[in-house]
């Protein structure tokens, strides 16, 4: 489907809610400094003295003995003490002459042996508003002390990064809906009457729009219908040919009723996987809230098993829901699927203890597959191959946009409303994805097609025999699957909340590896097929991705976590697609024999598996080396299979022809 | 340092809020069921207390404490204190002491109390005082001076307070200062409470890790201690790296040459500690860690008003010490030392000046 009024719409649109959002947010900043602060400055300042005044006293009193007021001992101590009773103070220190003499509080308000160099607005470090009192004493002494200017400039950060968050969901809600509303009812039926009128000017006059809308769309749908029957008309129509366009016209009809129904069915796609990214953020913490001890088994391990279930159930539930859904039809196993996911949420969210929580969890996931398999059938089965892939990125950009939007706005939704009631909201999404599939998916009529033969044991066989399939799937599609769950759905959740992140911080930082997956891939599949070349990509994508884990495991700080989740991001979008063009390309002996679905259906379901073990190996990595040993121990992992892939890659020698049709982004 | 150590050395500093009045007493739990101050409230039949002291001076804090204590409560009383040079001249104005017929006798210092009461496993009438109940104060330990057979229930109508910090809270203080790695207990050998005292500061030391350097006084030709031996102790202390000389309740080093340790320990750079207050006023030691004696004879004081009230006989009532302590620091000695104290202990500590 061509997008391009979409586009330009949607720019439009976003650029209107960006502009929106910058001048709320300058109307913020200058209320902020000009009605706030002056007014929370002085206040900040007085209590600084306050504090201040409390240790000049004892200093004085010291000096007052005789003692001298640089050779004061245990001034640090009694700094400290200080701290500890008022902590909204960032800082004090006693300045003797130009040197600190004895120091207290926030490592970065000093620089060396004086205090760090003051901003235009005269805060030491940019950061903190600095009172210095007179201590007596022949030499010159001061005693500073630092209250955070930041505290009010850090509440007005958290509100630049929410709206910076809102505007990147704000604009991905954008295009879901648009393509929702303007492909279904205009961009396809405006396709449609191009089609019709190259027909006609062509002189076959015999096709019609079928469009029968009561909107604008539908008279000129009407209209060119009428013309096209009075044209015909007058070239003597005969009773026959009215019978032949009565035939006609529905079948054209369908074909515009299928890419409405695709553009439908990816903002269902899009609602369904949005429950579940709601989640995202705090799954794991929520398991560790929950967990009761389990006689043999450590902590951590106990704590990865519900993430570990679901992936493997996942895993498994896919390829039986989609011979199901072949049988019984799409729409029953969609339905069933999207009701199971939404008791499966729900039960999460009331869940009491880790059993509960593991047997919801476990319908969770058989709801999800069945969901996923059974709308990619359906996309499958109502697309020609040409138009195909088209189509079915069309409703996996759902899914992704999901993956952004979902942790941002579930870390939001988490830290208003609680974990529980997240799950409750969830749910209620997932019966809602159930409601639009209800309408728009068609009752199931037994195609005849014939059947995509079942995954068999044999064909496993037959690919694992094929080094170049194992390379791929083995080494640099599981390894991407167990990175991904292992750090950014499993530790890393757990580490930020560990350290007292918020969730919604959590949120915006998962969301920026969907980001860099959304903006990444399409300019890396563009690179890999011009240069035809797939195992640079998948060798410079497993070794950032290891070292996003390294920097991850090395990462004190939040900019630091940042920049690993954005470098697994790069380092996942890079081994994305040319995983599959490669897959193709390797496996051409295996497409023809078992068909072009198993094969993929295969490299997916190994894939999952690396989810599956993620959370097992990442849980015990966890109990022996903490959180740090832990990410270090997967990027070594990590390591090691991008070492095993090229070893294998070299070893099978150069690129074997390929001309057989390839890629298929499911 | 601990926190509960800080907390208790805060609570030292407000020490003198003790002499503020029953009111401060009444927390250390004693005066518990006691009526309310009563100016009628007098001795037996309404007539005024009839109460003897045994002191060694007339002017020690003890005494002021305790009459003050007594006149604050109301209570009628007639306070005849007697100046005791020697212990041994007790024995002898014991007649004169039962003829005066009194409701209570308060003793001052081990040594005075010991003459009037005896020991408990040794109690003869003819020789000792036992028809009166008896009130002492600043006794280092009654237990193993066995004038009691137990704090918590004395046995007999003897009980009182003591005047010395716990030893682990006294080595707590000493290592607030500075932490010291060898400390030297300067000790009369001859004085059993001593013996004592500096075993268990020795016990308390070895678990913090510091080391306690055995400073005996040496004796003479004749078997006793010698005073003027304890320059040159110190002097060899000092050399063997001892940073801290101790001095506990020892009459012969404490309260008789406190000076002498002064000096000495200045003049080899070493730092003093003392557990009673009065050495540290009136000698140029650095630090000590003390009951005011006030705050001591008002506790005997208050002990002294429940036995003449009737509230509780003596023999029922605990022998006790302050929880409170003054931490004393002398600020010259300090400077000389050029021992800068912490911070935290200067907030708290009660300046001593030099005269």
């Amino acid at each position: 489907m061509e997008l391009t009024f979409i586009k330009r719409l949607n720019w439009l649109l976003t650029g209107l809610v960006s502009v929106l959002m910058l001048i709320s947010l300058v109307v913020q900043t200058s209320h902020f400094n000009t009605l706030f602060r002056p007014q929370a400055e002085p206040e900040l300042a007085r209590k600084a003295e306050v504090v201040g005044s409390y240790i000049v006293a004892q200093i004085d009193r010291a000096v007052s003995l005789g003692f001298e007021v640089d050779k004061l001992n245990g001034v640090d101590e009694i700094l400290a003490d200080a701290l500890a009773v008022n902590p909204d103070v960032n800082y004090i220190a006693l300045m003797v002459g130009d040197r600190i003499a004895a120091f207290a509080g926030a490592p970065d308000a000093r620089a060396g042996d004086v205090l760090a160099a003051r901003d235009a607005d005269g805060a030491v470090a940019g950061r903190y508003i600095d009172a210095a009192l007179t201590v007596g004493g022949g030499v010159p002494a001061l005693l500073h002390v630092g209250v955070p200017a930041g505290s009010v400039e850090a509440a007005l950060n958290d509100i630049v990064f929410d709206l910076g968050s809102v505007l990147i969901v704000a604009i991905l809600l954008n295009i879901e809906i648009l393509l929702l509303v303007v492909g279904s009812s205009v961009t396809a039926p405006l396709q449609r009457v191009g089609d019709v009128l190259k027909e006609g000017a062509e002189g076959r006059l015999t096709l019609r729009t079928g469009l029968r809308g009561r909107d604008e769309v539908g008279h000129l749908g009407r209209a060119i219908d009428r013309a096209l029957d009075v044209m015909r008309g007058t070239g003597g129509a005969a009773p026959q040919q009215q019978g032949a366009k009565a035939a006609e016209a529905p079948a054209a009809g369908d074909r515009i009723v299928t890419m409405q129904r695709i553009s439908e069915l990816r903002f269902a796609i899009f609602v369904f996987a949005l429950a579940e990214e709601l989640t995202r953020t705090f799954l794991s913490v929520y398991i560790k809230d929950l967990f009761e001890p389990v006689p043999g088994l450590s902590k951590e391990l106990v704590i990865g098993a519900p993430i570990a279930l679901f992936m493997l159930l996942w895993a498994v539930a896919q390829p039986i829901a989609g011979n199901v859904s072949e049988r019984r039809g799409r729409r029953t196993v969609f339905l069933a699927g999207a009701v199971f996911s939404a008791l499966g949420l729900l039960g999460s969210g009331l869940a009491t203890d880790l059993i509960q929580l593991i047997v919801a969890r476990c319908l969770t996931a058989v709801g999800y597959a069945s969901v996923f398999i059974a709308a990619q059938g359906f996309v499958i089965d109502a697309t020609d191959p040409r138009r195909r892939a088209g189509a079915i990125a069309l409703y996996a950009g759902g899914i992704l946009t999901a993956g952004v939007c979902g942790p941002a706005i579930g870390g939001v939704v988490a830290d208003q409303i609680g974990f529980r009631m997240t799950f409750i909201v969830s749910s209620a999404l997932a019966l809602a994805a159930a409601l639009m599939a209800w309408h728009l998916l068609p009752r199931h009529v037994d195609s005849g097609k014939a059947k995509t033969r079942g995954l068999r044991l044999r064909d496993v066989g037959v690919c694992l025999t094929n080094p170049r399939f194992v390379a791929v799937t083995l080494f640099s599609a599981v390894p991407a699957k167990f990175g991904l769950t292992a750090l950014l759905f499993f530790l890393l959740p757990l580490a930020l909340d560990d350290s007292g992140v918020s969730q919604s911080w959590i949120g915006r930082v998962l969301l920026l590896y969907w980001l860099m997956m959304i903006v990444a891939s399409p300019l890396v599949a563009h690179l890999s097929d011009r240069s035809g070349r797939r195992t640079p990509f998948l060798a410079i994508g497993g070794v950032i991705a290891a070292g996003a884990a390294y920097v991850l495991a090395n990462s004190g700080t939040l900019p630091m976590t940042i920049t690993g989740v954005a470098l697994l991001g790069l380092a996942h979008a890079l081994v994305n697609t040319p995983q599959m063009a490669l897959l193709a390309e390797s496996c051409v002996r295996e497409r023809s024999t078992l068909g072009e679905t198993t094969v993929i259906g295969m490299f997916r379901l190994i894939e999952r598996m690396g989810s599956v073990v993620a959370p097992f190996l990442a849980g015990l990595f966890l109990a022996y080396y903490g959180y740090h040993g832990a990410m270090k121990g997967i990027g070594i992992v990590l390591a090691a299979c991008v070492a095993a892939q090229l070893l294998l890659l070299a070893a099978t020698g150069g690129r074997p022809s390929a001309d057989l049709p390839q890629k298929d982004p499911a | 340092m601990t926190s509960v150590t800080r907390r208790s050395l805060l609570l030292g500093s407000a020490g003198a809020l003790l002499a503020s009045g029953p009111a401060a007493a009444a927390a250390t739990g004693s005066l518990a069921g006691a009526p309310t101050p009563n100016p009628a409230t007098a001795g037996r039949g309404n007539r005024p207390a009839n109460i003897i002291v045994l002191t060694p001076r007339k002017d020690v804090g003890d005494v002021l404490g305790f009459r003050d204590l007594l006149e604050s409560m109301g209570m009628q009383a007639k306070i005849d204190v007697r100046e005791v040079q020697q212990a041994s001249a007790v024995a002898g104005m014991l007649p004169d002491i039962r003829a005066a017929r009194p409701d209570l006798v308060l003793t001052v210092f081990t040594p005075l109390t010991l003459a009037t009461v005896g020991r408990y496993d040794d109690p003869d009438p003819s020789k000792f005082l036992t028809d009166v109940p008896v009130v002492f104060t600043s006794v280092t330990d009654p237990v193993a001076s066995r004038i009691v057979r137990s704090l918590e229930q004395p046995g007999r109508a003897v009980t009182g307070t003591r005047h010395i910090a716990p030893v682990a809270v006294q080595l707590k203080t000493m290592l607030a200062y500075r932490r010291w790695k060898k400390i030297a207990a300067v000790y009369n050998p001859a004085e059993e409470n001593m013996v004592v005292a500096v075993r268990d500061l020795k016990e308390e030391a070895a678990r913090q890790g510091v080391e306690i350097i055995d400073a005996a006084v040496p004796r003479d030709g004749a078997g006793k201690p010698n005073p003027d031996a304890i320059p040159d102790l110190i002097r060899d202390v000092a050399r063997a790296g001892a940073e801290l000389v101790y001095i506990g309740p020892d009459t012969l080093v404490a309260s008789n040459n406190s000076q002498a340790v002064a000096d000495a320990a200045l003049a080899n750079n070493v730092a003093t500690f003392c557990s009673t207050e009065l050495p540290i006023r009136r000698s140029g030691l650095l630090m000590g860690l003390v009951s005011p004696a006030v705050n001591v004879g008002r506790f005997a004081g208050l002990k002294a008003y429940d036995i003449l009230n009737g509230a509780k006989p003596a023999a029922a009532i605990p022998v006790e010490t302050l929880n409170r302590f003054s931490l004393l620091l002398r600020i010259n000695t300090a400077k000389r030392l050029d021992l800068y104290p912490p911070m935290r202990l200067l907030n708290i500590a009660e300046i001593v000046k030099d005269a």
